[in-house]
């Protein structure tokens, strides 16, 4: 066997390596399809509403046989995954290659505008463009035609947020989402369009950062081949009720995303009281307008460090809101999601009555099954509360019933308590302690997952009005599987479909009572997105916000 | 989270089940998913091939019994032989179910013969099922024993034969369906025949107790074509650890070295021995649950005697380590030798076991090495783990060690299932001296040691004893280590039929060659085992019924007689 060799130079691989054999990629590919026919839950809402079948692999199966390269491979596995256009599901590859132009756009009026520079490596003196241009070629490609090709990689249940992450990726290029990542140049040329629309022309250096994947180390395939989840910790039986509740997207780097401070600056005025020390989770404060207080509290996501600190926290702002404010705007914009229990005891302070939560159709598997029947059995042993036995036992039954079946989901089921029925907070006296005035909730293309959750079960409760725009639509939980052995790639799956009280009508999706694709829709739509907003730190938007507040107060006192 | 409100109480009711079959297209690409896992994952391919005969890359038979097989269960039976064919301790296949049928008897094999080393007599009253601990089993359902050790040795497979045999003995009376597919099949109660230690043969209706859920697979339709995480190792005492940085990940992931068998040994990691100590015993450690070890002293002819039991090495806690030397500093000072235990050891973290070999080693020594196969996955997570060192401003030795391995990863990984050479894993050389104090003074034991071990001193606890053997310091008492030499993982395999398997990814590599009768020479533990230098079998029905006092008075003896011959 082998002796120790000598350190050998820090050098990236070579590129002239063996690739993938044809057989290995077809291994994979259905590999990978297989997980999704499998476990992916959403199947059949996508081959109604997007004509996506994903069993329907033949011609995958042809691309992937005639892939070049490796990196073409990936392609196929990236698209494939991608033509699910669902928030939650990606293909990534083995690769922590990042190349960076340094500064970062995002869409506003439509158009692709700066909105972050990293001074450090652009300095002003050498690159004197500003917040607020516009990007308009790379390399002679217009950006229109970029966001195209960036579409797959940038997959998020709407055109609009789609477009938003693909405007990301123009100079951000993370090799484990694009394949081609590597790609890239030392330099690129970028044409910038100013204020003033006279454009401009840039040379700026690509930062590239990470091992970049070239091929794929060759290995023998076992002979046979013709051409063609860590088990839970069954004692941690917990740990089930956290995977299923995991409604989350992966934070990308759009400005603001799960950030703590709201996008936009404040109306004068505001008096800021959460959201300045480490351990606070929210933003809050209250300012006047119009004669009346307005309180107003930013969820920055449903992840916090400890959801009992969080839910305290929470309780003491509701406390101060109702006892000092005449109103309550919620900010769930840029809210990547988080846990459905967090989302839930939320609403439930912010509900003065009774309410249905959104649920959960899951589809079920032996996985599932198993993991769902031991934690049962160690719940029972290690002395569990009787209503969190009850809600094991709850799932279990659903979950095998469905396993049963072709295919199978569950019906509409919570997730994190014995009903879909929730009851607002009292104290001890039994006096009602949520906040019960009225409430405005600030939604985006970006409120995601358990931010579309927030927005969803408020609107089925008619308890106040939805403010901006529609959300991602990303309507379910989430699981990550590794996806083809000798590609070692990685694909997350949508396990569940989150089922609101009633159909949804909508001029672009059969009526359903899903939130996947559908997304949440405002009662009062305003666009964030906008140059002007970008160039006064949202301030016509907060002037929109604020006035509709206040109407939507006086009208409630009438 | 929950907010205890009055919560809706929905009546849970049963489903009526109707079974679905996986298809045999389905069965095909689950079992090349398997096969092609352990293709690129592997490390001890060739070894296998070599020493066992075995190669794992030919599959054309077993695709040829995997589209005969003719339901779920026997597929599944497929996966778990082909598996079990690498006879390696840290790979086995498991089904996503939590089915367990048991008889309430523990059995084990002491004498050669499967002996009742354990009894529910809630479940089994002494009253109705009269026979005792150290009666022998001599059939289930008229199965003569021996048969059922030979059948049921694929659902127990170990580095060697005499660890296969005694795990497939618990499986006689203890059936998870996630080791053995067609554990369910069992009915309502088994007929049992037992030899009395009279010579007499007495037969039972022993009832089986089910718990959880027999697997079924749901059923899916395939996509069509043109044409077509380590349970906790220690129930006693599980102290918290420290945070890790992330440039530490990767390195700890390659660290792993242990084995989970479930509802197999008795006493497999757990901190107390499984024999009595002598009379006369002062416990120092094992009262408490803060306890990691089980520690004390005894008096033997003349000599005070220090004796540690080491359960597992799965902590990385520094309070364990620090535990540990406390123990060590007391029986420098107090004892005139020192007895280890590390039988029934499942593993861990092999640098736990590597900082135990510096604080019983005084000098110099050479740490086990560790063959990695290197894979894309791996070579990215070291190349973070690099720049991560880097930007934190970790320690130099730390910095070179992983530019070291992630050097050795990349030349690997431009080769046909490259595998790295021999890599130190827990410091910068493969030279290592005894631990040291703050003032740099030697904290390590310094008199005449004695380890014991048996074939199930597992994984970690192979190298361990290798690295004491190969430095000359002290003496292996017991039985041949289990051979399980690798570090290790586990993958979720198949998408249709959801198993797992168990996944070894390093050689651990020894000073020399070892030479046995049954293996080629080669510097491997994986199969070969750690040889004793004092060859002392526990498995022996006087040990059984006198919870070990022969055994401890053998290596009493020996120790005694390290002590007055200067450890030899």
């Amino acid at each position: 066997m082998k002796m120790i060799r000598a350190c050998l130079p820090f050098i990236l691989a070579a590129s002239a390596v063996a690739q993938l054999t044809e057989d290995q990629r077809v291994s994979d590919f259905l590999h990978l399809a297989g997980l999704y026919a499998k476990q992916y839950a959403p199947y059949e809402w996508k081959r109604e509403t997007q004509g996506f079948d994903l069993l329907n692999v033949g011609p995958w199966v042809d691309r992937a046989k005639k892939a070049k390269t490796d990196l073409d491979f990936y392609e196929v596995m990236v698209e494939y995954v991608a033509s699910l256009n669902d928030a939650h599901d990606g293909y990534q590859l083995p690769s922590n290659f990042v190349a960076r132009l340094n500064f970062v756009v995002d869409l506003y009026d439509g158009k692709a505008l700066v909105d972050f520079i990293n001074r450090t490596r652009l300095p002003a003196t050498e690159f004197p463009f500003r917040i607020g241009y516009e990007l308009v070629s790379i390399d002679g490609v217009p950006v229109e035609d970029l966001l195209k090709q960036l579409n797959k990689y940038s997959i998020a249940a709407n055109p609009r947020s789609t477009r938003r992450f693909a405007a990301n990726y123009l100079t951000v290029r993370p090799q484990a989402l694009m394949p081609h990542a590597t790609d890239v140049g030392d330099i690129a040329r970028v044409v910038m369009r100013r204020l003033d629309g006279v454009s401009e022309t840039y040379t700026i250096p690509w930062t590239k950062t990470g091992l970049p994947l070239v091929n794929i180390d060759r290995v023998p395939t076992p002979s046979g081949f013709k051409a063609r989840r860590a088990a839970a910790d069954a004692g941690d039986w917990r740990s089930l009720l956290r995977d299923l509740q995991h409604c989350e997207v992966d934070r990308r780097a759009i400005n603001g995303f799960g950030a703590r401070a709201p996008i936009f600056d404040m109306p004068a005025g505001f008096e800021q009281r959460l959201g300045r020390a480490g351990t606070d989770f929210f933003f809050s404060g209250t300012f006047r307008a119009g004669g009346l207080r307005i309180g107003f509290l930013r969820i920055p996501s449903y992840a916090p460090p400890s959801a009992n600190a969080a839910f305290n926290q929470l309780a003491g702002e509701v406390a101060f809101f109702q006892a000092n404010t005449d109103g309550l705007i919620i900010d769930d914009m840029r809210n990547p999601g988080g846990s459905v229990g967090v989302v839930n005891v939320f609403l439930q302070l912010l509900m003065p009555t009774k309410f249905r939560t959104v649920g959960f159709e899951i589809r079920a598997t032996s996985d599932w099954v198993v993991e769902i029947s031991s934690a049962v059995e160690s719940a029972r042993a290690q002395g569990a509360e009787q209503w969190e036995i009850a809600l094991l036992e709850q799932i279990k039954t659903q979950l095998v019933e469905a396993n049963a079946s072709n295919r199978g989901r569950t019906g509409p089921i919570p997730l994190d308590d014995l009903s879909l029925d929730r009851d607002p907070v009292r104290d001890p006296q039994g006096r009602l302690f949520s906040y019960s005035k009225p409430l405005m909730v600030l939604i985006d293309e970006l409120s995601a997952s358990g931010g579309d959750l927030f927005p969803a079960t408020i609107q089925d409760a008619k308890r106040g009005i939805l403010f901006g725009y529609r959300t991602m639509g990303a309507g379910g939980n989430v699981v990550g599987a590794l996806a083809g052995p000798y590609s070692e790639g990685f694909t997350t799956i949508t396990q569940s479909l989150m089922s609101r009280q009633d159909n949804v009508v909508t001029s672009d999706f059969p009526a359903a009572p899903y939130v996947e694709n559908i997304g949440v829709r405002p009662d009062i739509e305003a666009d964030y997105m906008t140059r002007d907003n970008l160039l006064q730190n949202g301030r016509p938007f907060v002037d929109s916000f604020v006035a509709a507040m206040i109407d939507h107060i006086r009208r409630s006192q009438q | 989270m929950r907010i205890k409100n009055a919560g809706l109480i929905l009546l849970a009711s049963l489903a009526p089940v109707c079974f679905g079959q996986l298809t045999p297209e389905q069965k095909v690409e689950d079992f090349k998913v398997l096969t092609a896992l352990y293709s690129k994952q592997y490390a001890p391919y060739e070894w296998k091939k070599q020493a066992l005969g075995f190669d794992m890359l030919r599959t054309g038979p077993w695709l040829d019994r995997v589209r005969q097989s003719k339901d779920d269960l026997d597929f599944y039976e497929i996966c778990v032989e082909y598996v079990a064919s690498l006879q390696d301790t840290h790979d086995s296949f498991s089904l996503p179910s939590d089915f367990f049928a048991t008889l309430n008897l523990g059995l084990d094999i002491y004498d050669g013969k499967v002996l009742i080393e354990g009894i529910n007599r809630v479940r089994l009253p002494l009253a109705r099922f009269p026979f005792v601990v150290g009666d022998e089993v001599v059939s289930v359902d008229g199965v003569p024993v021996e048969r059922l050790l030979e059948d049921f040795a694929k659902y127990a497979r170990q580095g060697n034969l005499r660890s296969t045999r005694r795990i497939a003995a618990a499986r006689i009376a203890g059936r998870p369906q996630s080791r053995i597919p067609h554990a369910p099949d069992v009915g309502e109660s088994a007929t049992v025949v037992i030899r009395r230690m009279s010579g007499v043969e007495e037969t039972y209706t022993l009832p089986w107790t089910k718990t959880g859920t027999p697997l079924t697979v749901g059923p899916v339709p395939s996509p069509k074509q043109t044409a077509a995480v380590r349970p906790a190792l220690n129930e006693d005492y599980e102290p918290a650890e420290e945070p890790t940085p992330d440039y530490e990940k990767a390195w700890r992931d390659v660290q792993h070295a242990g084995v989970s068998e479930p509802h197999a040994l008795v006493g497999y990691g757990a901190r107390n021995p499984i024999y009595a100590l002598p009379a006369g015993f002062t416990v120092r450690l094992g009262t408490s649950a803060a306890d990691f070890f089980f520690s004390g002293t005894y008096q033997s002819g003349g000599q005070r005697v220090g004796y540690i039991r080491i359960p597992n090495y799965g902590s990385l806690s520094p309070v364990v380590l620090a535990q540990f030397e406390r123990e060590i500093a007391f029986f420098e000072a107090n004892t005139d030798g020192l007895v280890v235990d590390q039988m029934r050891n499942p593993g861990g973290f092999l640098c736990f076991g590597e900082n135990v070999v510096a604080r019983l080693t005084p000098g110099e020594f050479r740490p086990v090495g560790y063959q990695l196969r290197a894979t894309r996955a791996r070579l990215v997570g070291f190349h973070n783990a690099l720049q991560n060192a880097r930007a934190a401003g970790a320690d130099q030795w730390i910095i070179d060690l992983y530019e070291s391995l992630y050097n050795q990863m990349n030349q690997a990984y431009s080769e046909n299932r490259g595998l790295t050479g021999s890599l130190p894993l827990c410091g910068p050389s493969m030279t290592r001296q005894a631990a040291t104090d703050a003032a740099g003074r030697s904290i390590a034991y310094t008199k005449p040691l004695l380890m014991i071990i048996d074939e199930f001193s597992t994984s970690t606890g192979d190298s361990v004893p290798a690295m004491l053997q190969d430095a000359g310091r002290g003496i292996l008492f017991g039985w041949r280590t289990n051979g399980a030499g690798g570090t290790n993982t586990s993958f979720a395999t198949g998408a249709y039929s959801e198993g797992f398997t168990g996944m070894t990814l390093g050689l651990m590599t020894r000073k020399g060659p070892i030479a046995t009768p049954e293996y080629p020479a080669e510097p491997f533990i994986e199969n070969i085992g750690v040889r004793p230098d004092i060859q002392v079998d526990y498995m022996t029905r006087d040990n059984l019924l006198q919870q070990g006092r022969p055994f401890v008075a053998a290596f009493t003896e020996a120790i005694v007689n390290a002590i007055r011959t200067g450890g030899k």
